[in-house]
């Protein structure tokens, strides 16, 4: 029984993973207007808060699954406090912390309207740093970072998470010199 | 010259100034027809969809995709663990590479390498231990018999590191400590640690072993339930130790 629960925990993790990176180029892909004309941009905001909250659930079950395996030693403790780890302490924390963030992400996502844009905004952006910690916690503490699959997986994801995070800041930066005056 | 502005914005355009042709007054006679439909809900009792449910359902298809994509990852994936799990623990049998070393006892007269498989001892009191296999150890020597192997006893007094027992998991190695000729210490020198499951394994399986083996004073110790890789590369590792311990104690009857 525990071996189901500790592959059903590593499963999850790396779906969670993927969800997130997919939600995260979805969203820049839309904050960056590159939606194209075939698809209606709420069929691409949709999509992404989809996925974030889909990202949102299977982090939940791997965090379930982690704490029911009793061979795994997790506690609640160690699932829900930074830093509490007995053993490879960095790596559950920045689990932990990417969890917080992307629940935070995803949370005032639908009271999206009681907050500032600006402020909005910058909350929301906490799932980047959540997403780079959920990769850096599956680096250091998943059993399956080292194998072939692994190692070819990672550039595909980062690249497809990078690149419409390229895409939106080229974006911005023109804009911004497009607002700019030019000198007499 | 001045030029009066208008009173009202826009300006007023009379009828005659803006001709619409049929194409355009059809088109504008269907836009006014579905903004009612919009507005009024239908004299049958069908209610067409608000702005706000249309915006909440824009890719329900696309996410409906997304978690049975999800959910058949999660369990291919699952699946496949399982199946890993199996074809590895049929193929990887426990294996034993390197060799036994005494060290650290001034008791011991020789150190001896044993081999991967049979354990054999190729003693000497100063040169160094060519396995079968692949290993080459060079082993300590001592000045003195051991007083408790001269005594008869079966295992010579000093520090015994067993061969790398390997299984699936990682490899496992332990370290005796005989004192007058009994097992006083058994540590696990090394142990699987490239999940977070075999750690926890671990730390629980190897105390206990250990006890066992401070009890039983062999390798002849059960089996730690939901530790079986462990316990089993456990014991081929302290084998090889005693046999070592054995040898030396063996070697220092003949030569007393």
């Amino acid at each position: 029984m525990n071996s189901w629960l500790w592959y059903l925990t590593r499963a999850t993790g790396i779906v969670a993973t993927v969800l997130m990176l997919a939600s995260l180029a979805w969203g820049f892909l839309f904050s960056a207007r590159e939606t194209g004309t075939r698809l209606r941009p709420a069929w691409w905001l949709d999509l992404h808060k989809g996925l974030g909250g889909l990202a949102l659930v299977f982090t939940a079950i791997h965090l379930v699954t982690a704490f029911a395996d009793s061979d795994l030693g997790v506690s609640l403790a160690t699932v829900f406090v930074p830093g509490s780890a007995d053993s490879t302490t960095a790596a559950f924390t920045w689990g932990v912390l990417a969890f917080y963030g992307l629940a935070i992400a995803v949370f005032t996502s639908w009271p999206k309207m009681l907050f500032r844009r600006r402020t909005w905004r910058m909350v929301h952006l906490l799932s980047v740093p959540a997403t780079a910690l959920a990769c850096i916690h599956a680096y250091q503490l998943g059993s399956d970072a080292h194998s072939v699959a692994f190692r070819v997986l990672v550039p595909v994801a980062v690249g497809c998470a990078v690149y419409p995070l390229g895409v939106r800041v080229w974006g911005l930066a023109l804009s911004k010199s497009q607002q700019t005056p030019k000198a007499s | 010259m001045d030029i009066e502005p208008p009173t009202t914005f826009p300006p007023p355009v009379s009828p005659q100034a803006v001709e619409i042709d049929a194409a355009t007054q059809q088109r504008l006679a269907r836009l006014a027809a579905s903004r009612v439909a919009r507005t009024q809900p239908a004299a049958s009792g069908q209610t067409t969809p608000t702005a706000r449910q249309r915006k909440r359902h824009a890719a329900k298809g696309s996410r409906t995709a997304a978690v049975l994509m999800s959910i058949t990852t999660t369990a291919g994936l699952t699946a496949y663990f399982q199946h890993a799990n199996t074809a590895a623990a049929s193929n990887n049998a426990n294996t034993l590479t390197g060799v036994a070393v005494a060290s650290g006892a001034a008791s011991a007269t020789t150190a001896a390498a044993t081999t991967a498989t049979t354990a054999t001892a190729a003693t000497s009191a100063t040169t160094a231990a060519t396995t079968a296999t692949t290993a080459t150890a060079a082993t300590t020597a001592a000045t003195t018999a051991a007083a408790s192997a001269a005594a008869g006893s079966t295992l010579a007094d000093g520090t015994y590191t067993g061969a790398t027992a390997t299984n699936k998991w990682g490899p496992v190695q332990v370290e005796i400590t005989v004192t007058n000729g009994q097992i006083t210490e058994v540590v696990a020198v090394q142990t699987p640690t490239d999940d977070r499951k075999s750690i926890s394994i671990n730390a629980s399986a190897t105390p206990t072993l250990a006890s066992e083996v401070l009890t039983a004073q062999s390798a002849n110790i059960d089996t730690v339930s939901g530790a079986t890789y462990t316990s089993d590369s456990y014991k081929a590792s302290l084998q090889s130790a005693i046999d070592l311990a054995q040898a030396t104690a063996a070697q220092a009857s003949v030569t007393s």
